[in-house]
């Protein structure tokens, strides 16, 4: 049964009225051969990456079963619509855990293979896609085709990253990590500057699982960045199950009040409520893998008109400076930041993906014409420091930007159009980055 | 001896649900519907998720079309997983153009898939126990309950089904099997996915939680969720002058 309905991206910026089917059955889906489609998960993606004005839009989140599980070698297979949250938990049941964990955890599993997610722990696994081993995927004109590492190579490495655009992904295996313990100690270490919270993750980063920070962005001068940086490491503990509810639904309308005195307020109030917590805690690993998680007012308190972020990797060399360069931007503008993190990244560049060598720097801001005007600056900047942006969080950059960014840029365009000459995957994202050849 | 349930069409929506919450409950679950590859996926993901005894066993409902076949079918299902001591019917198939005069074409098909299929399974599961105390579910809908123009077919199937079981309960009772039919409202099925309706669609899990913890009630027709009860009563007491002009 085909609904109409409205689409808003997760930033709520954008909105578009769709079609929509959820299918739950894979009959339903392969009635879909002929027609232009695009696959929609959870619907967290920060742009419209799974909506279109010119196609229909598959719900996939009813094809959700585990299919396969090896215990012994740890892979599971399961369905695209399955939460991974649900998958983590299943896994971590039976003594595993995904490696690559996104912050909430009703992002599902298509998701997180189609924007190649990475996690707090980039540094260590890698991205996403350095655990699946392969993928089902079924194309509107194609039908069902199975590709991985060594078969169908070319469409896998264009699968993984690849926006959703080579086929709706029905099913994948993926590699789990054994579970040492079930707890996880977290350790929290107040920083004077960004800098130095920079510093202290690097020494760290080869004893503990998980490193990143956050920063408040709005301190000035030489406390630019002052915050906290996270340590995590599996500990012997205790572990509950969490039945995960997805409160982070963009149609959530409280009134905003992110306004530049309350952002400074929050922010300031987040660091000293901090600081009278205890520095060191273990907790489950199970309620430690999403750090989101219950934590969705922060989203819903800006409001109707939705919010911008900027997630961008500088190399390590260009780190410095780069950083230096945001903090005379954020104060010339003199832009409120509701939130600033870092994390540390390693391994290779992947097509678009947002993988790398460097520092990811996160930066939200109420949504604002002051806003789009300090990200259009923020693009310079990270052409200028060859950084590039996580385009899952991003609904603004244009093609011809993304091509700069990104020197893969055209080559990812025309694997897309190989694997799709017909052009039958659509998304309002693949318009916006102009990638139909 | 672990108890057996047979789910007719388990493959998705309410079926789905009640298979999955039987599993939890460590029942040997046999779940029947017309596709293979969707029944095979759901009893995997039952072994695993639930540690459950769960089996595939595919029927065609159109395909069903006498008591011989029907008889077969059931007889091949008590030699593989022995006699089903709970039976749940919650299959059902519309069709978009079934309005109106076009309703007539898919008449046929509708009322195969709906009402006789599902009858005849019912008479052959109900005739076979062995002596057994055992339960069969029924699922029809509050569109059996006043015609209109839109699911004539369907409502006619469904209306015919409810027939038929009150019937059997007549004539079985004080046996050893009980026959509970259920009018469903709306559910968060596929079919009301994304549609603007009168009332907030009821999640299946909570439906198929509701008919799970039902078993200790008598035969007899019963609501879920329990106030369509007074919305087909209020329904059933509009004049048709009134009702004929309401469009639904």
């Amino acid at each position: 049964m085909i609904s109409v309905q409205r689409i808003t991206s997760f930033d709520k910026t954008e909105e578009q009225v769709c079609s929509c089917v959820r299918p739950e059955k894979y009959e339903d889906l392969f009635r879909l051969k002929g027609k232009a489609i695009v696959a929609r998960g959870a619907g967290l993606s920060y742009c419209n990456a799974a909506a279109s004005d010119n196609a229909l839009v598959v719900d996939m989140r009813r094809m959700n079963r585990i299919i396969h599980f090896d215990a012994v070698t740890g892979t599971i297979e399961a369905e695209a619509g399955i939460t991974i949250g649900e998958l983590n938990a299943f896994a971590i049941a039976h003594e595993w855990i995904i490696p690559v964990l996104p912050g909430y955890p009703t992002i599902t599993l298509g998701g997180c293979i189609a924007f190649n997610i990475h996690g707090k722990s980039q540094y260590k696994v890698g991205t996403f896609g350095d655990w699946v081993n392969s993928i089902a995927l079924f194309h509107p004109a194609k039908g069902e085709t199975t590709c991985s590492a060594v078969l169908n190579q070319e469409l896998f490495g264009l699968t993984v990253g690849g926006f959703g655009l080579t086929g709706i992904i029905l099913s994948a295996t993926i590699r789990l990590k054994k579970l040492p313990h079930h707890g996880m100690q977290i350790e929290r270490h107040f920083v004077s500057d960004i800098n130095d919270a920079v510093k202290l993750m690097k020494e760290h980063s080869d004893q503990f699982e998980y490193v990143y920070s956050w920063n408040n962005l709005n301190a000035k001068g030489s406390h630019f960045g002052k915050g906290i940086v996270y340590l995590e490491k599996y500990v012997t503990g205790t572990d509950a199950p969490v039945k995960y509810k997805n409160r982070m639904a963009p149609g959530y309308r409280l009134p905003a009040v992110q306004n530049n005195f309350f952002v400074k307020l929050m922010c300031s109030t987040y660091y000293r409520l901090e600081s009278m917590k205890s520095k060191k805690y273990v907790s489950g690993v199970t309620a430690g893998s999403f750090p989101i998680y219950g934590k969705e007012i922060y989203f819903h308190l800006f409001g109707k008109k939705g919010f911008r972020e900027y997630q961008v990797l500088f190399p390590f060399d260009k780190w410095a400076a780069a950083s230096d360069a945001i903090r005379i931007l954020i104060s010339k503008m003199n832009v409120s930041v509701a939130l600033g993190s870092l994390k540390l990244f390693s391994g290779p560049t992947h097509y678009l993906s947002f993988a790398g060598e460097g520092v990811c720097i996160t930066i939200d801001v109420q949504e604002s014409k002051n806003a789009i005007a300090f990200f259009e600056k923020m693009d310079v900047l990270t052409i200028q420091y060859n950084g590039i942006v996580n385009l899952s969080k991003d609904s603004r950059l244009s093609g011809a930007t993304v091509s700069t960014l990104f020197p893969d840029y055209e080559s990812f365009k025309a694997g897309i159009h190989r694997a799709d000459p017909q052009n039958l995957m659509q998304s309002s994202l693949k318009s916006r980055l102009n990638l139909r050849l | 001896m672990t108890k057996t349930v047979w789910v007719i069409g388990a493959s998705s929506g309410l079926g789905r649900q009640l298979s999955e919450q039987l599993a939890e409950r460590k029942y040997k679950v046999v779940i029947s519907s017309r596709n293979e590859r969707d029944l095979d996926v759901l009893c995997n993901h039952l072994t695993l998720t639930t540690g459950a005894e769960t089996f595939s066993f595919p029927i065609d409902l159109s395909n069903l079309t006498n008591e011989l076949k029907a008889r077969q079918m059931v007889n091949e299902f008590i030699s593989k997983f022995g006699y089903p001591e709970a039976s749940y019917f919650v299959s059902g198939v519309i069709h978009d153009e079934d309005f109106t005069l076009k309703a007539a074409s898919y008449l046929p098909i509708l009322m195969q898939v709906n009402f006789l299929a599902p009858a005849l399974l019912i008479s052959e599961v109900a005739g076979s126990n062995p002596g057994v105390r055992s339960e069969i579910i029924v699922a029809s809908t509050v569109a059996a309950s006043r015609p209109r123009g839109k699911n004539i077919a369907y409502g006619t199937a469904k209306r015919a089904l409810e027939q038929y079981c009150s019937g059997l309960m007549h004539g079985l009772a004080g046996g050893f099997t009980a026959i509970r039919v259920y009018r469903l409202g709306y559910m968060d099925t596929n079919l009301s996915y994304g549609q603007k309706l009168l009332f907030k669609p009821a999640s299946t899990a909570k439906i198929a939680k509701a008919l799970l913890s039902g078993s200790h009630k008598k035969e007899g027709i019963y609501y879920l969720p329990r106030f369509w009860q007074l919305i087909t009563f209020i329904l059933n007491c509009i004049p048709f002058a009134i009702y004929k002009k309401m469009k639904f």
